[in-house]
């Protein structure tokens, strides 16, 4: 990998809060950030998924980050933002704390992931960032929706 | 690159087109098979597989159009009247065809149609090169120079004077005529047609149901505000969009002829493998369905119509044995009732013995012979719903490869419509399908559990009752009432899903009877919030499949409502349906808690 020296490749990431870490999703793969909505649970669905929201029209499913990397939870309120996020073939939102800010990244500063950061397991993240004062985990999010996951939630009978 | 991008525009184009050509080609070589003379129908083959010829030599796919070159020569020969229909060329036509479908959907797999050809080739060129046999009868060759000279007279002959041409082959001249009008006809009823894409008529249908949720919000305003003017206007806006989804929901309808279509070749194929003999009789297969529907339909009747030819159709010696004509006959009917299509699968078969199945249905150990004892006649034909149940004595490649009869009552319970089984011994089997005109829209019944809505499809709502507690008798674990002399299973819908019911206090119960199939039960409600026509919303590719909801939907104040899937709700007061643990990978938490 040759970084040319006078362009340096930046990525562009939403950033957003959960617990007291920061996370980065690549900006392409957000559609948009919605308030919290009236989230419908569902039954029989795997336990991080919160329920569906109706966005313009569309159910879209939401999951719980917390429930998903395996971290405390805690009440959800009407404080939290919904990350509408999309993938080739699907849509669906995730919860957090708080969306910050989007953040131009250099490329050649993003390190590997560790096994475990922040207590949630590498297999999520792309890898991670250390900007001014702060770690940024940049998460893969057809990860978090993993195939042998994708398989199951097909199968669930 | 612009290259790219025509070329893969015109694949798609392609693929679309030949998959009509072939379809059309299954069918009309099935009509030559039985109509071995009709040089129209031959004709019209040539011409498809030409077209078919040309398409793919220009996308270079060049196996395809060397198959179909040679193809072309063999229906030439046939066109000339230098060879005549018979079974071994409807074969190799078949044969080709196959070959095609192969080709196609290896297309559609961005593949360039590669299939190994040799052998169907060198059937074809055998027979193409044969030299005429001189089988062809005298009858033949005088048949085919009145025909030449008719040719040629007509020629000859304006419109008006054929009439007075008496020649006892009139069929000739009826037929040019009939051609001409039909060729007419066709050119007025293709100039209004376009083609769209489907997608874009979901996009326009799920634009129509928002705009539905719209209306319902400013219906609402509107009463609050108390203005005559915005109330004036919200009707308008309200009865258009009404209109609008009724004429969306049209533009969704195909004719089931698509699907039907498909059949006849499948019933060809399997009687000769089953040494059957066997006719096949199609109606109503104009029929409109809604677009959806009646793709799903197709995996759910081939398997009757297998079943009706394996398991119904006997043995020609077994038919003639038992005074019944030794060919069979399986139909297949579509009629439209009400919001309902209703397609009837029928044979002339054996029909179904409850003896036999009463007892597969103890050796599977799916019943105890206690219940069995207690059953009716019908319930226990209505056996052949259950899973792993198949009565095939050996498992053969058509039927009993554990996709059972279980499976298509599924499907076409996901498709919110019912089978139903008419079985007479000694003299057939009907399979009764009835399926809603479209999934996108849907009556349906609120109901209230607890502190949360749901909606049952209003297909499946029998009726709805108040009891007494005290009605309810516990037997043998099971909480059962006696409706009408007949006994009633009691559901709770706490244990269809994970979730808490509030303790009921008072006397009296309310149940609604929800029927699927035959079974009937009654869930436990709270309340009645009324019937209302909803749009179906799928939940999406991420949570497609979840156990017990067949749908969402979207309520005029924006609330997400689920559908319950009655047949899990009705199998539920029978048996256990299983829930698969799912294992997740341990995640460790960090000790923060």
């Amino acid at each position: 990998m040759a970084i040319e020296e006078k362009s340096v490749k930046e990525l562009q990431v939403v950033v957003f809060k959960l617990e007291n870490s920061y996370y980065g999703v690549h900006i392409l793969q957000v559609q948009e950030i919605i308030k919290m909505a009236d989230i419908t649970k569902l039954p029989n669905t795997p336990y991080f998924i919160e329920g569906v929201v109706n966005l313009r029209g569309k159910i879209i499913p939401v999951m719980d980050l917390r429930k998903r990397f395996g971290l405390s939870t805690v009440e959800i309120t009407r404080e939290f933002k919904i990350l509408i996020l999309k993938t080739e073939e699907l849509e669906f939102g995730v919860l957090v704390d708080d969306i910050s800010e989007v953040e131009k990244i250099p490329v050649n500063i993003i390190e590997n992931p560790p096994k475990i950061i922040s207590g949630i397991n590498g297999e999520f993240i792309n890898g991670i960032a250390k900007t001014e004062g702060r770690l940024l985990i940049l998460l893969d999010i057809e990860k978090i929706l993993s195939v042998e996951e994708k398989e199951v939630l097909k199968d669930i009978e | 690159m612009d290259e790219n991008f025509d070329m893969s525009q015109f694949r798609g184009d392609f693929i679309e087109e030949a998959n009509e050509i072939i379809e059309k080609l299954d069918k009309e070589l099935l009509e030559l098979e039985k109509a071995p003379k009709d040089y129209e129908l031959i004709n019209s083959i040539f011409r498809s597989i030409h077209t078919l010829k040309g398409s793919s030599a220009f996308l270079n796919f060049t196996v395809m159009g060397e198959l179909a070159h040679k193809m072309e020569s063999l229906l030439d020969k046939l066109r000339n009247k230098e060879m005549f229909v018979d079974e071994k060329i409807i074969n190799i036509l078949l044969e080709g065809i196959d070959k095609i479908k192969l080709m196609i959907n290896d297309i559609m797999n961005n593949g360039n149609g590669e299939q190994n050809i040799d052998e169907v080739l060198k059937k074809i060129i055998e027979l193409t090169e044969k030299k005429v046999v001189k089988e062809n009868s005298k009858e033949e060759n005088i048949e085919r120079s009145i025909d030449t000279k008719i040719d040629k007279i007509l020629e000859n002959y304006n419109q008006e004077n054929i009439e007075e041409i008496k020649i006892k082959n009139s069929q000739k001249i009826t037929s040019i005529e009939k051609e001409k009008n039909i060729g007419e006809e066709k050119k007025k009823i293709e100039s209004h047609l376009i083609r769209v894409d489907t997608r874009k008529i979901d996009d326009i249908m799920n634009l129509v149901g928002e705009l539905v949720t719209g209306r319902n919000r400013l219906l609402q305003i509107g009463s609050k505000f108390k203005s005559e003017e915005l109330n004036e206007n919200s009707n308008f806006i309200s009865r258009l969009t009404t209109e609008l989804q009724g004429s969306v929901m049209k533009m969704r309808m195909i004719p089931l002829e698509k699907v039907f279509n498909k059949f006849p070749r499948v019933v060809r194929d399997l009687s000769n493998k089953l040494n059957k003999k066997v006719e096949f009789e199609v109606s109503g297969q104009d029929t409109e369905l809604d677009r959806v529907v009646s793709e799903e339909i197709y995996e759910p009747l081939v398997h009757m119509i297998r079943n009706a030819l394996d398991h119904g159709i006997e043995t020609p010696e077994e038919r003639m044995a038992n005074g019944k004509v030794a060919t069979g006959l399986i139909s297949i009917n579509a009629k439209q009732e009400d919001n309902f299509v209703f397609i009837d699968i029928k044979d002339d078969g054996k029909g179904i013995n409850s003896d036999i199945i009463r007892k597969k249905a103890l050796e599977k150990g799916i019943l105890t012979q206690k219940k069995i004892d207690n059953m009716g006649k019908y319930d226990i034909i209505n056996l052949i719903f259950h899973p792993g149940f198949s009565t095939a004595e050996e498992i053969t490649d058509i039927s009993g490869r554990g996709v059972g009869m279980d499976v298509v009552k599924t499907s076409i319970g996901k498709l919110g419509g019912i089978v139903d089984v008419i079985t007479e011994e000694g003299k057939g089997t009907t399979f009764r399908v009835r399926l809603p005109l479209t999934l996108a829209i849907m009556p349906v019944l609120i109901i209230g559990i607890s502190d949360k809505k749901y909606a049952i499809p209003l297909n499946n709502v029998i009726e709805t009752r108040r009891i007494n507690k005290n009605e309810i008798q516990t037997i043998s674990g099971e909480q059962l009432i006696f409706l009408r002399e007949k006994t009633l299973n009691i559901v709770y819908l706490s244990s269809v899903f994970n979730i808490e019911e509030f303790e009921r206090e008072e006397e009296k119960i309310n149940l609604v009877i929800i029927g699927f199939g035959e079974k009937r039960v009654g869930l436990v409600i709270d309340e009645m919030l009324g019937k209302q026509e909803i749009v179906i919303k799928p939940l999406g590719k991420y949570l497609n499949n979840v156990s017990g909801i067949s749908g969402t939907a979207i309520l005029g104040d924006g609330n997400i409502i689920m559908i319950l899937d009655s047949s899990l709700i009705v199998n539920k007061g029978k048996s256990n349906v299983k829930m698969k643990k799912i294992k997740y990978k341990n995640i460790k938490n960090n000790g923060k808690d």
